[in-house]
């Protein structure tokens, strides 16, 4: 209904309307500028003070500073940047690079003499003839000792491992790192020769000097055994406050983690005694980008030159202990009395810019593979970077075909009114009627049935309709059915290889199956023990037997990770403590299954034991006396009354059961991590790896969804049909 | 078939005594009732003898047989529980034979029986239901089919007929005794409802506080009760209770006067002062019939008519009073009137202990 609105009022309506349709034209005219960046504690702080003094000189300009989480942050700019909403300027690691520049997020920055930087650092951002961003610092591995226990540290890698060989004994390492993972096994593939790329091809793993690398991983892990295996970052803290640790290769991030009581220093990698080379890590950088759809505005390039400036720079290495990119800054009093700082200058001069070709975001996941094996020793270095380049292959060979769009489109619409056709002739002929008379009950759901179509339908579709496309560059190409095609044909391996995805479906059913009968058959037992009502402190019992479950997932299956540890782990510890020798949880496919499912046992258990102590208990007390009367003894009364009445109110918590189990990412993507060699992975772990570590494969990673979703359609209208026909039998 | 023998059975929770040293010995192929009020322990005692309690003390013998230390399957009993107990995901076939499939007998055997059963019950349309399609009464009828067909040398009843409607336990009722009949079984039947225990008792044990009050045959505890407590829980409505005191030469109140002549005591010396005299409704007659020598005169509440009876409720001063006459009495009789009834059995029980002095 419209409202009488006087004369006046139109005036101030229309006064109105007309400045809220300016504020947006104005702002954009203001001198605003907005920062992102994902730093948190010193290292924000510094960066807040950077801003804070430039707002004082330039009061005019407004500045806009927003934290991200780090790991949303690459996400977040890939969507925000082309829809105009992202920031005009972002701090972001160089990693990136080559991926931002060819889905156009950056754009050269201006404004700053970048010969204020050190030259290695512009360097490693100049690509095509033009600087893509300003460095802010830098981070490089360098080699953490106690000086309580290494008198004078390794000069070659000889000298390492021999200091390393008399520093270990049970429960101490000479020489602690993150072995498995590419980026600290980096220095020792520059220092034996080896690079990543020729030019502008991925360099396959097979190279002399990067097999030669791989002998000397194998060597400190598996041969000298100064090195443990699949230690995390926060162990390798740990052992080194502990004293279980003498050497740890590092970045400086590891300063603010060591205890305050430790004595430490720190010297720069070793030189390669067969080569004579130095160690070279990775220097990761700090990056101040321009997004590409900023204008370089005065107020743009004047943010960019004080973040950038010497005093910036100053503070953020003395606020946030962050070794930066200024050459006046690395020279000055403070940071050269900076026992990490300085050594992370001069570290800098023995580094590899970090790869950035989008190549690179296929081959970590194969290299991490191949190292973990060769350093448990369980493949030579050469068969397991075969592997490697054989898998880097698959994920970057060429995407399907591009199919055509308007076949497609007919099918669906085919398929569309064959389907309404369908529904209509099921459709009785009241039943329109019927849903108008009951239009009260209808009105009262749609607020939720519109709910969940945003919330569940509108996802499921684009789901669905991302299977047919895949992903290539910036823009999405149709490809039809060439996903489901190269899924389901298993065209790249034969599918008995654990690699396939027949191979990775069975070890799902496996998992579901074998996981369901432990839940089942530890929850009834448990269920059984825990009914009788003279028990005492039933109740704290109970409490106690759900804690598992109530105890989020990953935080349990973590914790399982460290008990499975091969050479720190609890399990381990007390299988050697009763006379067994110590089991690689993950290096053959029976154990990494069988520690994956004892994860998922214990986080499983509580909730079938809660259902059927429930069904238990609505078992009346005299069946079974009459049972006792009637002769059955206690296994009798159990397989006569317990199980046939506690069965159906199971089939759903089973039916639920196995498709969360089925689905169970966390367990596996935390605690076996696919190891060895994929052989562990279920369907949905390797859907995430395609979407999320394999360059952004989503489409691929969708149909992947697809079928996954397929299977438990499949199961769940064959346990419907079976429950069915047992209530229909049960009915005659 | 088999005697049943208890010595000195007990059984305590605790500080508290449920059952307290009761010994009872039931003839092969007697049916003995166990009634009393809730918590006098009969169903306690039943458990025990069927092995589903173990007693704190003393012993149990069926067919002369120590069976105190055996499992309920090993002492040849067959149990009918007040809910049934039917197994609800069996067929009532199934159900019937579950004893006998746990004995682990030949197919064949457990077809014949289970058959033979269905027939003698009327369940063989109903052999492939399940306990859910049944009524109760068809329920029941299972449930005393599974106890029939492993023919036991007793039958435990539980209080089974407890969840049927009026009727229907007025037939089960006579099915029951049809059964006791036909199998000649020793059976021991628990119920709180004195009407069944009169009807299908050879012989009532009447429990209370955890021991035997008084046992005989139904009609001796109707006619002869022992304590004022036997002489109120049997029968119903209950036996009028109207205190008098000893005078020179009767029994009298403000209402109601007894010659020491009719009582026929030879004890009347040792008689304390305070009675009580227990007069059954159905003693009373209308006084205007001749014989009855004894009178009392009530203020007539209300007039309760089932059709073949009228129940008079009303009061002899402060003392209620219940009296069952004729239908046709009844139409006579007002509410608010006063009658005068007379009778002449009688009970007398002493005020304090309870104990019955004399009947007559």
């Amino acid at each position: 209904m419209w409202l009488p609105i006087s004369a006046a009022r139109w005036r101030r309506w229309a006064f109105l309307l007309v400045t809220a349709l300016a504020l947006p034209a104005k702002a954009e005219d203001s001198q605003e500028v907005v920062l992102w960046h994902s730093y948190r504690a010193g290292e924000a702080e510094a960066l807040d003070a950077a801003v804070d003094g430039f707002r004082r000189d330039n009061p005019e300009i407004r500045v806009r500073v927003l934290q991200v989480p780090y790991g949303a942050y690459p996400q977040k700019l890939r969507t925000a940047i082309p829809q105009g909403a992202g920031p005009d300027l972002f701090i972001a690691p160089n990693d990136h690079l080559r991926d931002f520049i060819e889905r156009e997020l950056i754009a050269p920055p201006s404004g700053v003499d970048v010969t204020r930087f050190d030259p290695r650092l512009n360097a490693a951002l100049t690509l095509k003839d033009a600087q893509w961003g300003y460095p802010l610092a830098y981070k490089a591995l360098v080699l953490f000792y106690r000086k309580d226990m290494v008198e004078a540290p390794p000069a070659t890698t000889d000298d390492l491992i021999a200091i390393a060989r008399r520093l270990t004994a049970a429960g101490r390492y000479g020489f602690v790192y993150q072995a498995g993972i590419p980026y600290y096994h980096a220095p020792w593939l520059f220092g034996f020769g080896g690079r990543f790329f020729d030019g502008e091809t991925l360099l396959p793993f097979e190279s002399p000097a990067a097999i030669a690398s791989g002998d000397f991983l194998r060597r400190l892990t598996f041969e000298e055994k100064v090195t443990p295996v699949d230690v995390q970052g926060a162990l390798v803290t740990e052992l080194f406050n502990r004293g279980r640790a003498a050497m740890v290769m590092n970045g400086p991030w590891f300063v603010s983690e060591i205890a305050a009581d430790v004595p430490w220093a720190v010297a720069p990698l070793p030189v390669v005694s067969e080569t004579g080379l130095a160690a070279r890590p990775f220097a990761s950088l700090d990056v101040l980008y321009r997004s590409a759809k900023a204008s370089p505005s005065p107020g743009v390039r004047a943010l960019s030159d004080a973040l950038t400036s010497d005093a910036a720079a100053l503070t953020r290495a003395k606020v946030g202990r962050q070794p930066v990119a200024n050459v006046a800054v690395m020279h000055d009093p403070i940071v050269e009395g900076d026992q990490l700082l300085a050594m992370q200058a001069r570290q800098l001069a023995a580094t590899e810019p970090l790869p950035t070709e989008p190549v690179m975001q296929l081959a970590w996941h194969p290299y991490e593979s191949a190292l973990r094996q060769i350093q448990r020793g369980t493949k030579s270095p050469e068969a397991a970077f075969r592997e490697a380049t054989k898998r880097v292959q698959v994920l970057a060979r060429p995407l399907p075909k591009e199919a055509s769009l308007r076949n497609y489109v007919l099918a669906a619409l085919v398929a569309v009114v064959v389907g309404l056709g369908v529904a209509l002739r099921r459709m009785r002929r009241g039943t329109l009627a019927e849903v108008r008379s009951s239009g009260t009950a209808y009105a009262f759901i749609a607020p939720a049935a519109l709910g969940m179509l945003l919330l569940v339908g509108v996802p499921f579709l684009m789901g669905v309709g991302l299977g047919f496309f895949e992903y290539e560059g910036t823009q999405l190409r149709f490809v039809g059915l060439g996903n489901f095609a190269s899924i389901l044909g298993s065209s790249d391996y034969s599918p008995l290889s654990p690699m396939s995805f027949y191979f990775t479906m069975v070890v799902t059913v496996l998992w579901t199956v074998s996981n369901i009968a432990l839940h089942v058959g530890l929850g009834f037992a448990l269920a059984l023990l825990l009914q009788p009502t003279w028990l005492r402190g039933r109740g704290i019992f109970r409490v106690l037997l759900i804690l598992p479950w109530a105890i989020p997932n990953y935080i349990t299956a973590l914790i399982f990770k460290g008990l499975f540890n091969t050479q720190l782990g609890a399990i381990n510890a007390l299988l050697v403590s009763v006379g067994f020798s110590p089991v690689s949880w993950f290096d053959g496919f029976v154990p990494a299954f069988a520690a994956n499912l004892t994860t998922n046992v214990w986080l499983g258990f509580p909730f079938m034991m809660v259902t059927i102590l429930g069904a238990l208990q609505a078992i009346p007390a005299d069946l079974y006396e009459a049972a006792r009367v009637d002769g059955a003894g206690p296994w009798r009364r159990f397989t006569s009354i317990t199980l046939p009445l506690v069965g159906p109110a199971l089939v759903p918590s089973v039916v639920l059961g196995t498709i969360w189990t089925f689905n169970m990412f966390n367990v596996v993507f935390l605690v076996s991590e696919g190891q060895p060699e994929g052989a562990t992975e279920i369907l949905v772990t390797e859907a995430y790896r395609w979407a999320f570590m394999r360059n952004g494969r989503y489409g691929y990673a969708a149909a992947y969804s697809l079928v996954i979703f397929a299977i438990l359609l499949l199961y769940s209208a064959l346990t419907k049909r079976l429950l069915a026909g047992r209530a229909a039998a049960e009915a005659t | 078939m088999a005697s049943i023998d208890l010595k000195t059975v007990t059984k305590r929770y605790g500080d508290v005594t449920i059952v307290d040293g009761i010994s009872l010995s039931i003839a092969d192929g007697e049916l003995v009732v166990l009634v009393g009020p809730s918590g006098c322990g009969k169903s306690t005692l039943l458990r025990m003898v069927a092995g589903l309690l173990a007693p704190t003390s003393g012993s149990i013998h069926i067919g002369g047989r120590d069976v105190t230390h055996l499992a309920p399957g090993d002492r040849d009993i067959a149990m009918v529980f007040q809910s049934y107990a039917l197994y609800p995901h069996m067929t009532v076939r199934e159900n019937i034979a579950f004893p006998l499939a746990v004995r682990r007998r030949p197919r064949a055997e457990i077809d014949g029986r289970v058959n033979d059963v269905a027939d003698m019950l009327g369940l063989r349309h109903l052999l492939d239901r399940r306990p859910r399609d049944l009524s109760g009464g068809q329920r029941q009828r299972v449930a005393m089919g599974r106890a029939v067909v492993r023919e036991p040398a007793v039958f435990l009843f539980d209080e089974p007929l407890s969840n049927l409607d009026a009727a229907l336990r007025t037939r089960m009722r006579a099915e029951i005794a049809e059964l006791h009949a036909r199998l000649g079984a020793t059976m021991i039947y628990v119920t709180h409802d004195q009407h069944e225990a009169m009807t299908l008792a050879d012989r009532i044990v009447l429990l209370d506080k955890g021991h035997i009050e008084q046992q005989g045959a139904p009609l001796e505890l109707y006619q002869r009760p022992r304590t004022q407590f036997a002489g109120e829980f049997m029968g119903s409505p209950s036996m009028n209770l109207l205190p008098v005191d000893k005078r020179n030469d009767a029994l009298a109140s403000p209402h109601v006067r007894v010659d020491r002549g009719a009582l026929r005591l030879t004890t009347w010396e040792q008689l304390p002062e305070q009675l009580v005299l227990g007069v059954r409704p159905e003693a009373f007659r209308l006084a205007d019939h001749a014989g009855a020598p004894h009178r009392l005169d009530v203020q007539v509440a209300w007039i309760e008519r089932t059709g073949s009876d009228s129940f008079v409720h009303g009061k002899a001063g402060e003392t209620p009073v219940v009296a069952r006459v004729s239908a046709a009495e009844g139409e006579r009789l007002q509410a608010g009137g006063t009658v005068t009834l007379a009778f002449e059995t009688l009970s007398v029980f002493e005020r304090d202990s309870g104990q019955a002095v004399a009947h007559c």
